[in-house]
């Protein structure tokens, strides 16, 4: 089921009242029904294979937990693994390696092996119900929690619905105890989580949805008709639009939770704003940005890993050895696979390694100058450079970003233009809309807030939000995460 | 007012925005009418309730049946854009160029049926002509080329029919270079893509409680089932917000978007090759614009695009027309001010008066009388 329907609409006020009314005992069994019933919307054969992986991991978890051998609890941890990311990889990545090893073979000139034509597929979700499950087994192993013993209950954290499809990735030791007590009812929690789930709709239906067609009619053009600022508009304005759309998911999802008393950490924090591209990748996807920084960066630099279920984000000490490198290189990558199975999304994950990288041998040198000077020309340095990293992530093949590639560094190429005038009108507006809705938010919300003006200005806002709702809730596209 | 956080949070947006709606709805046109601006309205003639023009596939199986009732003609296809279904000054009883002509073929052994969507582009009129003579059989095409058009691009939502999309997936010849038409069939057979209104669930179970869900609140509600009007005057009035802002006037000149105009001429060539190969006779005409103000081309590109056009329509053996300036000033019209909220009318430089109709009927009639 996707959020920007109807059918959503009338499935989670029924699963709120459920909620408030059934007893504690009976709650979580309900939500785990609900929240199959709603993958089951998309395919109901589908949800064996959610089960399945909580299974797995529930009895992995505890198996780990009851054994005090290093070597058999290694053992344990690597069959979760390898079952784990074998699926993901069934799913996601054997068409690719498929079709990579058939190109291979061809250019030596072995025509004889021929892979058959694989059409899988790809179960929505799966890279983040893979990556929870995985994370749950892995801090269990880490002795940082301890393992669940309720099955339902470890069901419900893995298949609950307003995470279950596109995130945030959450992790078992802020769920699981949410879910273990009883949260006496507060109405603050139905007056937030409806504000955030209009306001994550409006993100959606409103501007991300009326963005797509631009982007979509863009990036169907043919490379000769469009210019360098073309390509440069383009990158700015798809950087917006799956902004909107994630960030939309993301506010939904963390109004749904909070309807029912659950908490969810915040998965974005005006990330356009970021002054570096370290920066950015605190305040974009940021549940993401933690879990590869957990059970992947670190473990590949050596460091031990401390969790701390407080701390959103903790610091990394930037490693300038060979290791702390090849880490960043290698982590980079990965993320850019896991987003695709694709050489333009490795590519896309390098690129971040490189203005990273970038970013890393600049400090030094900046050090000297004041901050607010570094932060505002590390925001107009970063922000292009950032955007532009969107062209590998949309291109859809290799041919394709050559080809924008080839444009941007053509002097001729910045001299026309070859869209729409509403394209770089939009594209500026937008941003614009980005810098005074931030400006607003940090300097005259905190003032105002409290103030009977502020929550009258409030109410108009909503009231505003929840009329173009209406009038462009459809559900026209998927959320671009979907597929990841 | 924080001890009552339902109340202003939920209770009060609610109802605001549903009073906010319906006090818009009293003073919000059909969408089809938004788009032509005021004083144009949109009119598509029917025969004994069979409509003879219609403005999206989905009004095919009626015309369909219609045209059967009186005996299944040669057909002769007329698509366009909003000039062939906006009539300027309209008043009950008056009628269109596709009824005109449909009236004065009466007594030949052919008849014509209409097609047109606001703004067509070529692409989307190519995918038109090619579905339509799977339909019935078309003997002739009668398309303008409008210079405006050729900015245009994108393929309607209304366009992403299932019976139009097989129609031009068996016709992949004529559509190899249009790389939109293309994506869109290929779209059709994957899950990811979206591009109507129900694409995000296409193939789920949540497709069929979407739709049901929909066509119950479009039937007892009367905002939900406005929701595509309101949208039309939303855009609009950001369209002349944009205008004011900018000092953008009708006559100021558009610029033409050179990928755009790419993809659109090829649909052209397309229309040609089509029409040729299949042994359809085709009426290529540049359409009446008004002469006595400024008009917002660059003209000697439009010269270039004319001759262009004139030359490979001539090499196609098809017929070609220039009636640019066929409709007389007086019978052009004003158009509500598309530059501010309260201006003073401005002139229409796409849709004339019924007159204009009955003109260009009479000099397309003139041209296939002996087809």
């Amino acid at each position: 089921m996707i959020f920007n329907s109807l059918s959503f609409l009338l499935f989670l006020p029924l699963v709120v009242i459920l909620y408030w009314l059934l007893p504690r005992t009976t709650r979580v069994w309900m939500l785990t029904l609900m929240s199959l019933v709603f993958y089951g919307f998309w395919k109901p054969e589908y949800t064996l294979l959610l089960i399945f992986a909580a299974v797995l991991d529930y009895f992995v978890a505890l198996e780990i937990a009851r054994r005090d051998d290093p070597r058999k609890r290694r053992n344990f941890l690597i069959f979760s693994l390898v079952l784990n990311l074998g699926i993901l990889f069934y799913f996601k990545y054997l068409v690719f390696f498929s079709g990579n090893l058939q190109d291979v073979l061809n250019a030596f000139g072995n025509h004889s092996l021929i892979f058959p034509h694989l059409e899988i597929l790809l179960p929505i979700g799966i890279s983040f119900y893979t990556f929870e499950t995985i994370s749950y087994t892995v801090d269990v192993y880490r002795r940082h929690i301890e393992p669940e013993r309720n099955f339902m209950r470890y069901l419900c954290f893995l298949v609950y619905f307003p995470h279950l499809i596109a995130g945030p990735i959450l992790r078992a030791a802020d769920i699981l105890p949410q879910l273990a007590k009883r949260n006496p009812f507060r109405k603050e929690y139905l007056s937030e989580g409806f504000k955030r789930i209009v306001y994550g709709l409006f993100l959606k239906v409103v501007l991300a949805d009326n963005i797509a067609p631009m982007v979509d009619h863009g990036f169907a053009m043919e490379h000769t008709a469009i210019s360098a600022i073309d390509v440069w508009t383009l990158a700015f304005l798809f950087g917006f639009q799956i902004y909107f759309d994630f960030c939309a998911y993301s506010h939904i999802a963390i109004g749904c939770a909070k309807l029912m008393g659950i908490t969810f950490f915040e998965n974005f924090n005006f990330p356009y704003l970021a002054v570096s591209p370290k920066a950015f990748w605190k305040r974009w996807h940021i549940s993401l940005s933690n879990w590869i920084k957990d059970y992947l960066y670190l473990p590949l630099t050596g460091k031990k890993v401390v969790y701390d279920q407080q701390q959103a984000i903790s610091e990394i000490n930037n490693s300038s050895t060979l290791k702390g490198y090849t880490a960043l290189f290698a982590t980079w990558a990965i993320m850019g696979f896991w987003h695709g199975a694709n050489w333009t999304f490795i590519i896309w994950g390098l690129y971040h390694a490189i203005l990273v990288t970038i970013h890393r041998l600049i400090i030094p040198v900046t050090a000297g100058i004041s901050k607010r000077v570094r932060n505002i020309a590390g925001w107009c340095i970063s922000l292009p450079f950032l955007m532009l990293g969107w062209i590998p992530f949309r291109a859809g093949s290799m041919t394709a970003l050559t080809g924008y590639a080839g444009k941007i560094i053509q002097p001729h190429g910045y001299t026309w233009l070859g869209l729409r005038e509403n394209v770089y009108l939009v594209t500026f507006l937008v941003l614009l809309t980005i810098i005074i809705v931030y400006l607003l938010n940090t300097y005259v919300k905190p003032l105002i807030e409290n103030s009977v003006f502020g929550q009258l200005l409030n109410t108009l806002v909503m009231t505003a939000a929840i009329a173009l709702v209406i009038i462009f809730l459809r559900p026209i596209s998927q959320f671009i995460y979907f597929q990841f | 007012m924080r001890k009552f956080p339902i109340i202003f949070n939920i209770i009060i947006p609610v109802i605001g925005a549903i009073g906010l709606l319906y006090y818009y709805k009293g003073s919000t046109r059909k969408g089809t009418d938004i788009g032509l601006g005021e004083g144009t309205i949109c009119y598509t003639p029917s025969v004994d309730q069979y409509p003879i023009h219609i403005m999206s596939p989905v009004g095919m199986d009626s015309m369909k049946t219609g045209y059967q009732h009186r005996g299944s003609k040669p057909v002769i296809l007329w698509i366009g854009n909003s000039q062939l279904h906006g009539v300027n000054q309209f008043q009950p009883g008056q009628s269109n160029c596709v009824a005109f002509l449909f009236h004065q073929l009466k007594a030949t052994n052919r008849e014509v049926l209409g097609m047109s969507y606001p703004n067509a582009n070529l692409q989307e009129l190519l995918m038109s002509a090619v579905y339509f003579s799977k339909q019935v059989p078309v003997k002739a095409i009668v398309a303008p080329v409008f210079y405006d058009d050729m900015r245009e691009t994108g393929i309607r939502n209304d366009l992403h029919d299932q019976q139009m999309l097989n129609a031009i997936a068996n016709e992949p010849a004529y559509f190899k270079e249009l790389k939109e038409v293309n994506k869109l069939l290929v779209d059709t057979n994957t899950t990811h893509t979206a591009t109507n209104d129900y694409n995000g669930i296409r193939e789920t179970l949540q497709d069929r409680s979407e739709r049901f869900l929909n066509n119950k609140f479009d039937e007892h509600w009367v905002i939900w089932n406005s929701r595509a009007d309101f949208r039309a005057r939303l855009f609009n009035d950001l369209y002349i917000t944009r205008n004011m802002l900018l000092g953008i006037k009708p006559n100021s000149v558009r610029k033409m978007i050179p990928g755009n105009y790419q993809d659109n001429y090829a649909a052209y060539q397309g229309l040609l090759r089509y029409c040729k190969e299949k042994g359809i006779r085709l009426l290529i005409y540049i359409p009446p614009i008004r002469n006595d103000v400024t008009i917002p081309y660059d003209m000697k590109a439009y010269q270039a695009f004319k001759d262009q056009v004139k030359t490979d329509c001539n090499n196609a053996g098809a017929t070609f027309l220039n009636i640019e300036n066929l409709v007389d000033n007086k019978y052009w019209g004003m158009k509500k001010s598309t530059g501010s909220f309260n201006g003073k009318g401005e002139v229409d430089f796409m849709h004339f008066q019924e007159h204009g109709h009955q003109l260009i009927a009479d000099t397309i009639f003139k041209t296939i009388a002996n087809w």
